[in-house]
Protein backbone atom coordinates (compact mmCIF):
# COMPACT_ATOMS: atom_id res chain seq x y z
CA UNK A 1 0.00 0.00 0.00
CA UNK A 2 1.55 3.25 -1.07
CA UNK A 3 0.57 6.76 -0.12
CA UNK A 4 1.05 9.37 -2.80
CA UNK A 5 0.81 13.03 -1.89
CA UNK A 6 0.20 15.60 -4.64
CA UNK A 7 0.69 19.33 -4.43
CA UNK A 8 0.34 22.24 -6.80
CA UNK A 9 -0.81 25.77 -6.11
CA UNK A 10 -3.02 25.40 -9.18
CA UNK A 11 -6.08 23.18 -9.07
CA UNK A 12 -5.88 22.34 -12.80
CA UNK A 13 -2.33 21.06 -12.36
CA UNK A 14 -3.42 19.02 -9.33
CA UNK A 15 -5.67 17.09 -11.70
CA UNK A 16 -2.69 16.24 -13.90
CA UNK A 17 -0.93 14.92 -10.78
CA UNK A 18 -4.06 12.92 -9.92
CA UNK A 19 -3.63 10.98 -13.19
CA UNK A 20 -0.05 10.09 -12.39
CA UNK A 21 -0.89 9.28 -8.75
CA UNK A 22 -3.61 6.84 -9.90
CA UNK A 23 -1.25 5.26 -12.41
CA UNK A 24 1.49 4.79 -9.79
CA UNK A 25 -0.95 3.43 -7.22
CA UNK A 26 -2.17 0.77 -9.62
CA UNK A 27 1.35 -0.19 -10.70
CA UNK A 28 2.67 -0.29 -7.13
CA UNK A 29 -0.05 -2.61 -5.88
CA UNK A 30 -2.65 -0.22 -4.53
CA UNK A 31 -2.75 2.66 -2.10
CA UNK A 32 -4.23 6.07 -1.45
CA UNK A 33 -3.91 9.39 -3.22
CA UNK A 34 -3.75 12.52 -1.11
CA UNK A 35 -3.98 16.12 -2.23
CA UNK A 36 -2.53 19.06 -0.29
CA UNK A 37 -4.55 22.22 -0.85
CA UNK A 38 -2.39 25.02 0.47
CA UNK A 39 -2.81 28.77 0.22
CA UNK A 40 -5.05 31.64 1.24
CA UNK A 41 -8.79 31.49 0.53
CA UNK A 42 -8.39 28.19 -1.29
CA UNK A 43 -11.04 26.13 0.56
CA UNK A 44 -13.40 26.56 -2.37
CA UNK A 45 -11.38 24.05 -4.38
CA UNK A 46 -11.60 21.25 -1.80
CA UNK A 47 -14.84 19.71 -3.07
CA UNK A 48 -13.59 19.63 -6.62
CA UNK A 49 -10.30 17.98 -5.57
CA UNK A 50 -12.14 15.40 -3.44
CA UNK A 51 -13.68 14.10 -6.65
CA UNK A 52 -10.19 13.10 -7.87
CA UNK A 53 -8.24 12.19 -4.70
CA UNK A 54 -8.96 9.82 -1.82
CA UNK A 55 -8.07 12.41 0.80
CA UNK A 56 -7.75 16.18 0.64
CA UNK A 57 -6.01 18.22 3.33
CA UNK A 58 -6.57 21.97 3.44
CA UNK A 59 -4.17 24.43 4.97
CA UNK A 60 -5.59 27.89 4.59
CA UNK A 61 -3.78 30.81 6.18
CA UNK A 62 -3.40 34.50 5.63
CA UNK A 63 0.35 33.95 5.90
CA UNK A 64 0.17 31.96 2.66
CA UNK A 65 -1.28 34.85 0.70
CA UNK A 66 2.18 35.79 -0.43
CA UNK A 67 4.37 33.10 -1.95
CA UNK A 68 6.98 32.73 0.77
CA UNK A 69 8.83 29.50 0.08
CA UNK A 70 9.59 28.63 3.71
CA UNK A 71 5.94 29.08 4.71
CA UNK A 72 4.74 26.92 1.84
CA UNK A 73 7.24 24.25 2.80
CA UNK A 74 6.19 24.42 6.47
CA UNK A 75 2.56 23.98 5.46
CA UNK A 76 3.35 21.05 3.19
CA UNK A 77 5.47 19.47 5.95
CA UNK A 78 2.36 19.38 8.13
CA UNK A 79 0.59 17.20 5.55
CA UNK A 80 3.72 15.09 5.02
CA UNK A 81 3.97 14.40 8.76
CA UNK A 82 0.29 13.51 8.87
CA UNK A 83 0.14 11.04 5.95
CA UNK A 84 3.77 9.83 5.70
CA UNK A 85 3.81 9.61 1.90
CA UNK A 86 6.02 7.25 -0.10
CA UNK A 87 6.00 9.58 -3.08
CA UNK A 88 5.39 13.32 -3.22
CA UNK A 89 4.30 14.63 -6.62
CA UNK A 90 4.57 18.34 -7.27
CA UNK A 91 3.65 20.13 -10.45
CA UNK A 92 6.88 21.71 -11.64
CA UNK A 93 5.76 25.15 -12.73
CA UNK A 94 7.97 27.97 -11.43
CA UNK A 95 6.58 28.05 -7.90
CA UNK A 96 6.07 24.28 -7.71
CA UNK A 97 9.62 23.42 -8.75
CA UNK A 98 10.96 25.60 -5.94
CA UNK A 99 8.55 24.07 -3.40
CA UNK A 100 9.67 20.55 -4.39
CA UNK A 101 13.36 21.50 -4.12
CA UNK A 102 13.03 23.30 -0.80
CA UNK A 103 10.93 20.48 0.66
CA UNK A 104 13.65 18.04 -0.37
CA UNK A 105 16.23 20.06 1.59
CA UNK A 106 14.04 20.32 4.68
CA UNK A 107 12.99 16.64 4.65
CA UNK A 108 16.54 15.62 3.72
CA UNK A 109 15.32 13.40 0.88
CA UNK A 110 15.95 13.29 -2.86
CA UNK A 111 14.05 15.18 -5.50
CA UNK A 112 13.92 15.13 -9.28
CA UNK A 113 12.51 18.03 -11.31
CA UNK A 114 11.54 18.57 -14.98
CA UNK A 115 10.07 15.07 -15.15
CA UNK A 116 8.18 14.16 -18.32
CA UNK A 117 7.50 10.47 -17.68
CA UNK A 118 7.45 8.08 -14.72
CA UNK A 119 7.74 4.30 -15.05
CA UNK A 120 7.55 1.48 -12.57
CA UNK A 121 10.00 -1.35 -13.23
CA UNK A 122 10.21 -4.16 -10.66
CA UNK A 123 8.57 -1.90 -8.10
CA UNK A 124 11.23 0.72 -8.73
CA UNK A 125 10.14 4.21 -9.75
CA UNK A 126 12.13 5.44 -12.76
CA UNK A 127 11.83 9.07 -13.78
CA UNK A 128 12.64 10.53 -17.18
CA UNK A 129 13.80 14.12 -17.46
CA UNK A 130 15.65 16.31 -19.91
CA UNK A 131 19.45 16.25 -19.84
CA UNK A 132 22.13 18.73 -20.85
CA UNK A 133 19.95 21.76 -21.25
CA UNK A 134 17.19 20.01 -23.15
CA UNK A 135 19.49 18.36 -25.69
CA UNK A 136 19.01 14.86 -24.38
CA UNK A 137 17.04 12.74 -21.99
CA UNK A 138 18.06 11.02 -18.77
CA UNK A 139 16.65 8.06 -16.86
CA UNK A 140 16.93 8.86 -13.20
CA UNK A 141 15.97 7.54 -9.81
CA UNK A 142 15.39 9.09 -6.42
CA UNK A 143 17.05 6.89 -3.82
CA UNK A 144 15.22 7.94 -0.65
CA UNK A 145 11.77 7.51 0.87
CA UNK A 146 9.80 9.61 0.40
CA UNK A 147 10.73 10.50 -3.15
CA UNK A 148 9.91 13.96 -4.44
CA UNK A 149 9.03 14.13 -8.12
CA UNK A 150 8.32 17.47 -9.82
CA UNK A 151 6.46 16.81 -13.06
CA UNK A 152 6.42 19.20 -16.00
CA UNK A 153 3.01 20.81 -16.47
CA UNK A 154 1.29 19.20 -19.44
CA UNK A 155 3.22 15.93 -19.21
CA UNK A 156 0.10 14.15 -17.95
CA UNK A 157 -3.54 14.61 -18.92
CA UNK A 158 -6.00 15.74 -16.28
CA UNK A 159 -7.55 12.82 -14.43
CA UNK A 160 -11.06 11.76 -15.36
CA UNK A 161 -11.33 8.99 -12.75
CA UNK A 162 -13.76 10.23 -10.16
CA UNK A 163 -13.57 9.40 -6.47
CA UNK A 164 -15.42 10.32 -3.35
CA UNK A 165 -12.60 11.62 -1.20
CA UNK A 166 -12.61 13.00 2.33
CA UNK A 167 -11.74 16.59 3.18
CA UNK A 168 -9.95 17.60 6.35
CA UNK A 169 -8.55 20.93 7.45
CA UNK A 170 -5.22 21.20 9.28
CA UNK A 171 -4.11 24.14 11.38
CA UNK A 172 -0.50 25.27 11.22
CA UNK A 173 1.25 28.09 12.99
CA UNK A 174 2.99 30.06 10.30
CA UNK A 175 5.09 33.12 10.92
CA UNK A 176 4.47 36.34 9.12
CA UNK A 177 6.76 36.41 6.09
CA UNK A 178 9.86 38.58 6.14
CA UNK A 179 9.11 39.26 2.49
CA UNK A 180 6.65 41.94 1.52
CA UNK A 181 4.87 42.25 -1.82
CA UNK A 182 5.08 45.84 -3.04
CA UNK A 183 3.79 45.51 -6.58
CA UNK A 184 2.20 42.98 -8.89
CA UNK A 185 1.59 43.35 -12.59
CA UNK A 186 -0.54 40.51 -13.94
CA UNK A 187 0.40 39.08 -17.31
CA UNK A 188 -2.19 38.77 -20.01
CA UNK A 189 -3.22 35.13 -20.04
CA UNK A 190 -2.20 34.51 -23.66
CA UNK A 191 -3.29 31.48 -25.64
CA UNK A 192 -2.95 28.04 -24.06
CA UNK A 193 -0.13 26.84 -26.29
CA UNK A 194 0.07 23.40 -24.70
CA UNK A 195 -3.59 22.68 -25.37
CA UNK A 196 -3.60 23.60 -29.05
CA UNK A 197 -3.62 20.98 -31.80
CA UNK A 198 -1.69 23.11 -34.25
CA UNK A 199 0.90 25.68 -33.19
CA UNK A 200 2.59 28.16 -35.52
CA UNK A 201 5.70 29.62 -33.89
CA UNK A 202 7.19 32.95 -34.87
CA UNK A 203 10.96 33.30 -34.43
CA UNK A 204 13.46 36.12 -34.62
CA UNK A 205 13.33 35.88 -38.42
CA UNK A 206 10.13 37.95 -38.13
CA UNK A 207 11.34 41.51 -38.43
CA UNK A 208 8.47 43.68 -37.21
CA UNK A 209 5.59 43.27 -34.84
CA UNK A 210 3.07 44.04 -37.62
CA UNK A 211 4.37 41.03 -39.54
CA UNK A 212 2.89 38.77 -36.88
CA UNK A 213 -0.52 39.40 -38.46
CA UNK A 214 0.52 37.31 -41.42
CA UNK A 215 1.57 34.43 -39.18
CA UNK A 216 -1.57 34.77 -37.12
CA UNK A 217 -3.61 34.50 -40.29
CA UNK A 218 -1.79 31.29 -41.18
CA UNK A 219 -2.45 29.88 -37.72
CA UNK A 220 -6.15 30.75 -37.97
CA UNK A 221 -6.60 29.19 -41.41
CA UNK A 222 -5.11 25.99 -40.02
CA UNK A 223 -7.32 26.18 -36.93
CA UNK A 224 -4.28 26.63 -34.70
CA UNK A 225 -2.71 29.26 -32.47
CA UNK A 226 0.33 31.52 -32.76
CA UNK A 227 3.22 31.29 -30.30
CA UNK A 228 6.82 32.46 -30.41
CA UNK A 229 10.44 31.66 -29.56
CA UNK A 230 11.99 33.19 -26.47
CA UNK A 231 13.45 36.43 -27.91
CA UNK A 232 10.07 37.61 -29.21
CA UNK A 233 8.64 37.38 -25.71
CA UNK A 234 11.54 37.91 -23.32
CA UNK A 235 13.42 40.55 -25.32
CA UNK A 236 10.75 42.20 -27.46
CA UNK A 237 7.66 41.70 -25.29
CA UNK A 238 5.41 40.77 -28.22
CA UNK A 239 3.94 37.72 -26.45
CA UNK A 240 3.26 36.88 -22.78
CA UNK A 241 5.03 33.49 -22.99
CA UNK A 242 7.19 31.43 -25.31
CA UNK A 243 7.72 27.88 -26.48
CA UNK A 244 10.70 25.89 -25.19
CA UNK A 245 12.49 24.49 -22.22
CA UNK A 246 12.29 27.65 -20.15
CA UNK A 247 8.81 28.44 -21.45
CA UNK A 248 5.94 26.17 -22.42
CA UNK A 249 6.50 22.58 -23.56
CA UNK A 250 4.13 21.63 -26.36
CA UNK A 251 3.23 18.43 -28.18
CA UNK A 252 0.74 19.43 -30.86
CA UNK A 253 -0.27 17.40 -33.90
CA UNK A 254 1.49 20.00 -36.07
CA UNK A 255 4.25 22.48 -35.18
CA UNK A 256 5.34 25.04 -37.78
CA UNK A 257 8.40 27.10 -36.85
CA UNK A 258 8.81 30.20 -39.00
CA UNK A 259 12.10 32.09 -38.79
CA UNK A 260 13.09 29.91 -35.82
CA UNK A 261 16.74 28.80 -35.82
CA UNK A 262 16.17 25.69 -33.69
CA UNK A 263 18.52 26.16 -30.73
CA UNK A 264 18.24 23.18 -28.44
CA UNK A 265 16.46 25.10 -25.67
CA UNK A 266 13.67 25.75 -28.14
CA UNK A 267 13.70 22.25 -29.63
CA UNK A 268 13.50 20.75 -26.11
CA UNK A 269 10.00 22.17 -25.88
CA UNK A 270 8.67 20.86 -29.22
CA UNK A 271 10.36 17.49 -29.50
CA UNK A 272 7.23 15.45 -28.86
CA UNK A 273 5.16 17.17 -31.55
CA UNK A 274 3.67 14.71 -34.04
CA UNK A 275 4.76 16.56 -37.20
CA UNK A 276 7.44 19.27 -37.16
CA UNK A 277 7.68 21.78 -40.01
CA UNK A 278 10.09 24.69 -40.41
CA UNK A 279 10.39 27.58 -42.80
CA UNK A 280 13.82 29.20 -42.68
CA UNK A 281 15.95 31.15 -45.12
CA UNK A 282 19.15 29.47 -43.95
CA UNK A 283 19.58 25.90 -45.28
CA UNK A 284 22.02 25.22 -42.44
CA UNK A 285 19.68 26.31 -39.64
CA UNK A 286 19.77 23.65 -36.88
CA UNK A 287 15.97 23.39 -36.92
CA UNK A 288 16.19 21.37 -40.14
CA UNK A 289 17.79 18.53 -38.17
CA UNK A 290 14.55 18.12 -36.26
CA UNK A 291 11.90 18.47 -38.96
CA UNK A 292 9.63 16.18 -40.90
CA UNK A 293 9.16 18.81 -43.58
CA UNK A 294 11.03 22.02 -44.22
CA UNK A 295 11.03 24.85 -46.68
CA UNK A 296 14.26 26.70 -47.29
CA UNK A 297 13.15 30.18 -48.24
CA UNK A 298 12.24 33.70 -47.20
CA UNK A 299 9.28 33.59 -44.85
CA UNK A 300 8.06 36.91 -46.30
CA UNK A 301 7.57 35.21 -49.65
CA UNK A 302 6.71 31.67 -48.59
CA UNK A 303 4.10 32.40 -45.94
CA UNK A 304 1.87 34.62 -48.16
CA UNK A 305 1.91 31.93 -50.83
CA UNK A 306 1.10 29.27 -48.26
CA UNK A 307 -1.83 31.33 -46.99
CA UNK A 308 -3.14 31.81 -50.56
CA UNK A 309 -3.00 28.12 -51.37
CA UNK A 310 -4.62 27.09 -48.10
CA UNK A 311 -7.40 29.60 -48.73
CA UNK A 312 -8.04 28.06 -52.13
CA UNK A 313 -8.37 24.63 -50.54
CA UNK A 314 -10.77 25.96 -47.93
CA UNK A 315 -12.93 27.52 -50.65
CA UNK A 316 -13.21 24.32 -52.60
CA UNK B 1 28.27 48.83 1.14
CA UNK B 2 27.01 45.36 0.34
CA UNK B 3 29.12 42.23 0.16
CA UNK B 4 27.72 39.97 -2.51
CA UNK B 5 28.50 36.29 -3.00
CA UNK B 6 27.65 34.97 -6.47
CA UNK B 7 27.49 31.20 -6.96
CA UNK B 8 28.62 30.14 -10.43
CA UNK B 9 28.71 26.77 -12.16
CA UNK B 10 31.17 25.55 -14.75
CA UNK B 11 28.65 24.02 -17.16
CA UNK B 12 28.85 22.03 -20.33
CA UNK B 13 28.29 24.31 -23.28
CA UNK B 14 25.23 22.40 -24.41
CA UNK B 15 25.10 24.15 -27.78
CA UNK B 16 28.39 22.46 -28.61
CA UNK B 17 27.78 19.08 -27.04
CA UNK B 18 27.97 16.21 -29.55
CA UNK B 19 26.82 12.61 -29.27
CA UNK B 20 27.92 9.29 -30.66
CA UNK B 21 25.56 8.37 -33.48
CA UNK B 22 25.42 4.67 -32.62
CA UNK B 23 25.44 4.58 -28.82
CA UNK B 24 23.59 7.93 -28.66
CA UNK B 25 25.67 8.82 -25.60
CA UNK B 26 27.08 12.31 -25.17
CA UNK B 27 30.76 12.91 -25.84
CA UNK B 28 31.38 14.64 -22.53
CA UNK B 29 35.15 14.29 -22.43
CA UNK B 30 35.62 16.53 -25.45
CA UNK B 31 32.76 18.94 -24.69
CA UNK B 32 33.71 22.56 -24.02
CA UNK B 33 32.57 24.16 -20.77
CA UNK B 34 31.78 27.73 -19.77
CA UNK B 35 30.17 29.69 -16.98
CA UNK B 36 26.45 28.87 -16.90
CA UNK B 37 24.39 31.51 -18.76
CA UNK B 38 22.19 32.68 -15.89
CA UNK B 39 25.14 32.68 -13.48
CA UNK B 40 26.98 35.04 -15.81
CA UNK B 41 24.05 37.41 -15.49
CA UNK B 42 24.13 37.06 -11.71
CA UNK B 43 27.80 38.11 -11.78
CA UNK B 44 26.94 41.05 -14.02
CA UNK B 45 24.15 42.13 -11.69
CA UNK B 46 26.43 41.94 -8.66
CA UNK B 47 29.00 44.10 -10.46
CA UNK B 48 26.34 46.66 -11.34
CA UNK B 49 25.21 46.80 -7.71
CA UNK B 50 28.80 47.32 -6.66
CA UNK B 51 29.31 50.07 -9.23
CA UNK B 52 26.34 51.88 -7.68
CA UNK B 53 26.66 51.09 -3.98
CA UNK B 54 30.25 50.01 -3.44
CA UNK B 55 31.07 46.85 -1.52
CA UNK B 56 32.65 43.67 -2.73
CA UNK B 57 31.75 40.87 -5.16
CA UNK B 58 32.86 37.31 -4.43
CA UNK B 59 32.48 34.43 -6.90
CA UNK B 60 32.09 30.90 -5.52
CA UNK B 61 31.95 27.59 -7.35
CA UNK B 62 31.95 23.90 -6.54
CA UNK B 63 33.22 21.47 -9.14
CA UNK B 64 36.13 19.58 -10.65
CA UNK B 65 39.58 21.07 -10.99
CA UNK B 66 38.51 22.60 -14.33
CA UNK B 67 35.81 24.70 -12.61
CA UNK B 68 38.55 27.15 -11.63
CA UNK B 69 38.16 28.40 -15.24
CA UNK B 70 34.76 29.75 -14.31
CA UNK B 71 36.22 31.70 -11.39
CA UNK B 72 38.78 33.11 -13.84
CA UNK B 73 35.92 34.14 -16.14
CA UNK B 74 34.28 35.87 -13.17
CA UNK B 75 37.57 37.63 -12.35
CA UNK B 76 37.80 38.80 -15.96
CA UNK B 77 34.34 40.33 -15.61
CA UNK B 78 35.51 42.19 -12.52
CA UNK B 79 34.78 40.30 -9.30
CA UNK B 80 37.04 40.97 -6.32
CA UNK B 81 37.56 37.50 -4.86
CA UNK B 82 37.19 33.94 -6.11
CA UNK B 83 36.63 30.69 -4.21
CA UNK B 84 36.43 27.16 -5.58
CA UNK B 85 35.46 24.04 -3.68
CA UNK B 86 37.20 21.28 -5.61
CA UNK B 87 36.28 17.63 -5.51
CA UNK B 88 37.14 14.98 -8.07
CA UNK B 89 33.82 13.20 -7.51
CA UNK B 90 31.83 16.30 -8.39
CA UNK B 91 30.17 14.65 -11.43
CA UNK B 92 28.38 12.20 -9.17
CA UNK B 93 26.96 14.85 -6.84
CA UNK B 94 23.23 15.45 -6.71
CA UNK B 95 21.63 18.81 -6.05
CA UNK B 96 21.32 18.11 -2.30
CA UNK B 97 25.09 17.54 -2.15
CA UNK B 98 25.93 20.67 -4.16
CA UNK B 99 23.57 22.84 -2.13
CA UNK B 100 24.94 21.56 1.15
CA UNK B 101 28.53 22.26 0.07
CA UNK B 102 27.68 25.74 -1.21
CA UNK B 103 25.84 26.55 2.02
CA UNK B 104 28.88 25.49 4.05
CA UNK B 105 31.22 27.53 1.85
CA UNK B 106 28.97 30.60 2.10
CA UNK B 107 28.98 30.26 5.90
CA UNK B 108 32.76 29.97 5.86
CA UNK B 109 33.20 33.06 3.66
CA UNK B 110 30.75 34.80 5.99
CA UNK B 111 30.02 38.52 6.23
CA UNK B 112 27.67 38.77 3.22
CA UNK B 113 24.57 40.82 2.54
CA UNK B 114 23.33 39.20 -0.61
CA UNK B 115 23.78 35.79 -2.23
CA UNK B 116 23.05 35.62 -5.95
CA UNK B 117 22.45 32.59 -8.14
CA UNK B 118 21.25 31.90 -11.68
CA UNK B 119 17.78 30.31 -11.41
CA UNK B 120 18.89 27.30 -13.47
CA UNK B 121 22.18 26.00 -14.78
CA UNK B 122 22.64 25.64 -18.52
CA UNK B 123 23.43 21.92 -18.41
CA UNK B 124 21.63 20.53 -15.35
CA UNK B 125 18.62 22.81 -15.49
CA UNK B 126 17.07 21.30 -12.37
CA UNK B 127 16.42 24.69 -10.70
CA UNK B 128 16.93 22.93 -7.36
CA UNK B 129 20.11 24.40 -5.94
CA UNK B 130 19.10 28.01 -5.09
CA UNK B 131 15.95 27.12 -3.08
CA UNK B 132 17.88 24.39 -1.25
CA UNK B 133 20.73 26.71 -0.28
CA UNK B 134 18.13 29.23 0.94
CA UNK B 135 16.61 26.54 3.17
CA UNK B 136 19.98 25.39 4.51
CA UNK B 137 21.03 28.95 5.31
CA UNK B 138 17.59 30.03 6.54
CA UNK B 139 17.66 33.04 4.23
CA UNK B 140 14.61 34.69 2.65
CA UNK B 141 14.53 33.68 -1.01
CA UNK B 142 13.28 35.45 -4.13
CA UNK B 143 13.33 33.42 -7.34
CA UNK B 144 13.20 34.09 -11.11
CA UNK B 145 14.26 37.69 -10.62
CA UNK B 146 14.55 40.04 -13.60
CA UNK B 147 15.19 43.28 -11.72
CA UNK B 148 17.06 44.11 -8.51
CA UNK B 149 17.26 47.39 -6.62
CA UNK B 150 18.99 48.05 -3.34
CA UNK B 151 17.47 50.54 -0.90
CA UNK B 152 19.54 50.88 2.27
CA UNK B 153 19.25 47.62 4.17
CA UNK B 154 16.53 46.35 1.88
CA UNK B 155 16.44 44.77 -1.54
CA UNK B 156 13.60 45.08 -4.03
CA UNK B 157 13.40 42.27 -6.54
CA UNK B 158 10.93 41.54 -9.33
CA UNK B 159 10.04 37.88 -9.82
CA UNK B 160 8.80 36.64 -13.16
CA UNK B 161 6.05 34.08 -12.56
CA UNK B 162 3.73 32.54 -15.12
CA UNK B 163 0.85 34.76 -14.03
CA UNK B 164 2.61 38.06 -13.44
CA UNK B 165 5.55 40.15 -12.33
CA UNK B 166 5.77 40.30 -8.53
CA UNK B 167 7.98 42.89 -6.87
CA UNK B 168 9.07 41.92 -3.36
CA UNK B 169 10.91 43.84 -0.69
CA UNK B 170 12.99 42.13 1.94
CA UNK B 171 15.62 43.02 4.48
CA UNK B 172 19.19 41.91 3.82
CA UNK B 173 20.73 39.35 4.01
CA UNK B 174 18.75 37.55 1.35
CA UNK B 175 19.22 35.02 -1.42
CA UNK B 176 18.11 35.88 -4.95
CA UNK B 177 18.13 33.77 -8.13
CA UNK B 178 18.04 35.61 -11.46
CA UNK B 179 16.78 34.76 -14.95
CA UNK B 180 18.32 35.38 -18.38
CA UNK B 181 16.28 38.55 -18.76
CA UNK B 182 17.88 40.55 -15.96
CA UNK B 183 20.73 42.08 -17.99
CA UNK B 184 23.11 41.65 -20.88
CA UNK B 185 26.42 40.60 -19.33
CA UNK B 186 29.63 42.42 -20.25
CA UNK B 187 32.31 40.81 -22.43
CA UNK B 188 35.69 41.00 -20.68
CA UNK B 189 38.55 42.73 -22.50
CA UNK B 190 41.62 40.67 -23.48
CA UNK B 191 43.63 42.65 -20.90
CA UNK B 192 41.12 41.76 -18.17
CA UNK B 193 41.26 38.09 -19.19
CA UNK B 194 45.04 38.16 -18.94
CA UNK B 195 44.96 39.84 -15.52
CA UNK B 196 42.38 37.30 -14.36
CA UNK B 197 44.71 34.43 -15.16
CA UNK B 198 47.13 35.72 -12.49
CA UNK B 199 44.59 36.32 -9.72
CA UNK B 200 44.65 33.90 -6.81
CA UNK B 201 41.71 31.50 -6.41
CA UNK B 202 41.12 30.24 -2.88
CA UNK B 203 40.68 26.49 -3.15
CA UNK B 204 38.89 24.39 -0.54
CA UNK B 205 38.30 20.68 -0.19
CA UNK B 206 35.21 19.17 1.43
CA UNK B 207 37.35 18.56 4.50
CA UNK B 208 38.21 22.27 4.73
CA UNK B 209 34.47 22.90 4.95
CA UNK B 210 33.88 20.19 7.54
CA UNK B 211 31.72 18.23 5.09
CA UNK B 212 32.02 14.49 5.68
CA UNK B 213 30.76 11.58 3.58
CA UNK B 214 27.94 12.66 1.32
CA UNK B 215 24.68 10.77 1.35
CA UNK B 216 23.27 9.76 -2.05
CA UNK B 217 19.80 11.06 -2.72
CA UNK B 218 19.44 10.70 -6.46
CA UNK B 219 21.11 8.98 -9.37
CA UNK B 220 21.22 9.26 -13.13
CA UNK B 221 20.94 5.76 -14.61
CA UNK B 222 21.91 6.96 -18.06
CA UNK B 223 21.58 9.92 -20.38
CA UNK B 224 21.34 9.80 -24.13
CA UNK B 225 20.12 11.57 -27.23
CA UNK B 226 16.57 10.23 -27.66
CA UNK B 227 15.64 8.83 -31.03
CA UNK B 228 12.84 10.79 -32.58
CA UNK B 229 12.73 9.61 -36.15
CA UNK B 230 11.86 12.50 -38.42
CA UNK B 231 11.37 12.45 -42.14
CA UNK B 232 13.71 15.32 -43.02
CA UNK B 233 12.05 16.18 -46.32
CA UNK B 234 13.27 19.62 -47.39
CA UNK B 235 11.71 21.68 -50.18
CA UNK B 236 13.79 24.36 -51.81
CA UNK B 237 12.17 27.76 -52.18
CA UNK B 238 15.35 29.77 -52.24
CA UNK B 239 14.48 31.43 -55.56
CA UNK B 240 11.11 32.95 -56.39
CA UNK B 241 10.28 30.54 -59.20
CA UNK B 242 10.58 27.57 -56.85
CA UNK B 243 8.17 28.89 -54.22
CA UNK B 244 4.85 27.69 -55.73
CA UNK B 245 6.14 24.17 -56.13
CA UNK B 246 7.64 24.00 -52.63
CA UNK B 247 4.45 25.34 -51.03
CA UNK B 248 2.30 22.88 -52.98
CA UNK B 249 4.51 19.96 -51.96
CA UNK B 250 4.34 20.98 -48.31
CA UNK B 251 0.55 21.21 -48.39
CA UNK B 252 0.31 17.82 -50.11
CA UNK B 253 2.59 16.27 -47.53
CA UNK B 254 0.64 17.71 -44.60
CA UNK B 255 -2.63 16.49 -46.08
CA UNK B 256 -1.17 13.02 -46.54
CA UNK B 257 -0.12 13.09 -42.89
CA UNK B 258 -3.68 14.02 -42.00
CA UNK B 259 -2.62 17.01 -39.91
CA UNK B 260 -4.42 19.67 -41.96
C1 LIG C 1 19.07 28.65 -20.32
C2 LIG C 1 18.42 29.02 -21.62
C3 LIG C 1 17.08 28.74 -21.81
C4 LIG C 1 16.45 29.07 -23.01
N1 LIG C 1 15.14 28.74 -23.18
C5 LIG C 1 14.54 28.96 -24.38
C6 LIG C 1 13.19 28.55 -24.61
O1 LIG C 1 12.52 27.98 -23.75
N2 LIG C 1 12.64 28.81 -25.83
C7 LIG C 1 13.34 29.44 -26.83
O2 LIG C 1 12.77 29.64 -27.93
N3 LIG C 1 14.61 29.83 -26.62
C8 LIG C 1 15.22 29.62 -25.43
N4 LIG C 1 16.51 30.05 -25.24
C9 LIG C 1 17.15 30.86 -26.27
C10 LIG C 1 17.71 30.02 -27.40
O3 LIG C 1 19.02 29.63 -27.08
C11 LIG C 1 17.76 30.86 -28.70
O4 LIG C 1 18.45 32.04 -28.45
C12 LIG C 1 16.37 31.20 -29.23
O5 LIG C 1 15.55 30.07 -29.27
C13 LIG C 1 16.53 31.79 -30.61
O6 LIG C 1 15.28 32.22 -31.10
P1 LIG C 1 15.00 32.30 -32.64
O7 LIG C 1 15.21 30.98 -33.25
O8 LIG C 1 13.66 32.90 -32.80
O9 LIG C 1 16.05 33.40 -33.12
P2 LIG C 1 17.42 33.25 -33.91
O10 LIG C 1 18.28 32.21 -33.32
O11 LIG C 1 17.93 34.61 -34.07
O12 LIG C 1 16.97 32.67 -35.32
C14 LIG C 1 16.30 33.40 -36.29
C15 LIG C 1 16.18 32.51 -37.50
O13 LIG C 1 15.39 33.18 -38.47
C16 LIG C 1 15.93 32.91 -39.74
N5 LIG C 1 15.50 33.99 -40.63
C17 LIG C 1 15.91 35.28 -40.65
N6 LIG C 1 15.26 35.96 -41.60
C18 LIG C 1 14.43 35.11 -42.21
C19 LIG C 1 13.50 35.23 -43.28
N7 LIG C 1 13.28 36.36 -43.92
N8 LIG C 1 12.81 34.12 -43.64
C20 LIG C 1 13.01 32.93 -43.02
N9 LIG C 1 13.86 32.77 -42.00
C21 LIG C 1 14.57 33.84 -41.60
C22 LIG C 1 17.42 32.84 -39.55
O14 LIG C 1 18.01 32.06 -40.57
C23 LIG C 1 17.52 32.19 -38.18
O15 LIG C 1 17.66 30.78 -38.30
C24 LIG C 1 17.16 29.72 -24.04
C25 LIG C 1 18.51 30.01 -23.85
C26 LIG C 1 19.16 29.66 -22.67
C27 LIG C 1 20.60 29.96 -22.51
Amino acid sequence: MVTILSYSERADLQLELASLANELISKLGGGVSVSALIGYNVKGNADMLSKYFDRVFIIDSENLKLFDLSNYVSALMEVVNKVKPDIILVSGNRRGGAVASALSAVLDVGCVTEVVKVEVINNDVITYRSAYGGLGQARTRVLTTPKIIAVKPGAYQRSTVTKNGTVEELKVDLKKSEIELVDMKPKEAGVKLNEADIVVVAGRGVKKREDLQMLDELAKILGGVLGCSRPLSADLGWFPNWVGMSGVTIKPRLYIGIGVSGQIQHVAGIRDSKIIVAINIDPNAPIFEYVDYGIVGDLYKVVPKLIDELKKIRQR
Amino acid sequence: MPNIIVCVKHSYDVQQLRYDKTSRKFLLAEAPKKMSDMDRRAVEEALRIKEKHGGKVIALTVGNQDSIDTIRQAYAMGVDEGYAVIDKDFESYDTNNVALILAQAIRKIGNFDLVLFGSASTDGYSRQVPPKVAMYLGLPFINFVREIRLEGNYVLATSDYEDGLYTYRVKLPALIAVTLDINEPRTPTPAAILRASRKPVTQWTLKDLGVGALKKYFEVLDSYMPETPRKHVIFDASSDDKIPDAVQKLIDALRREGVI
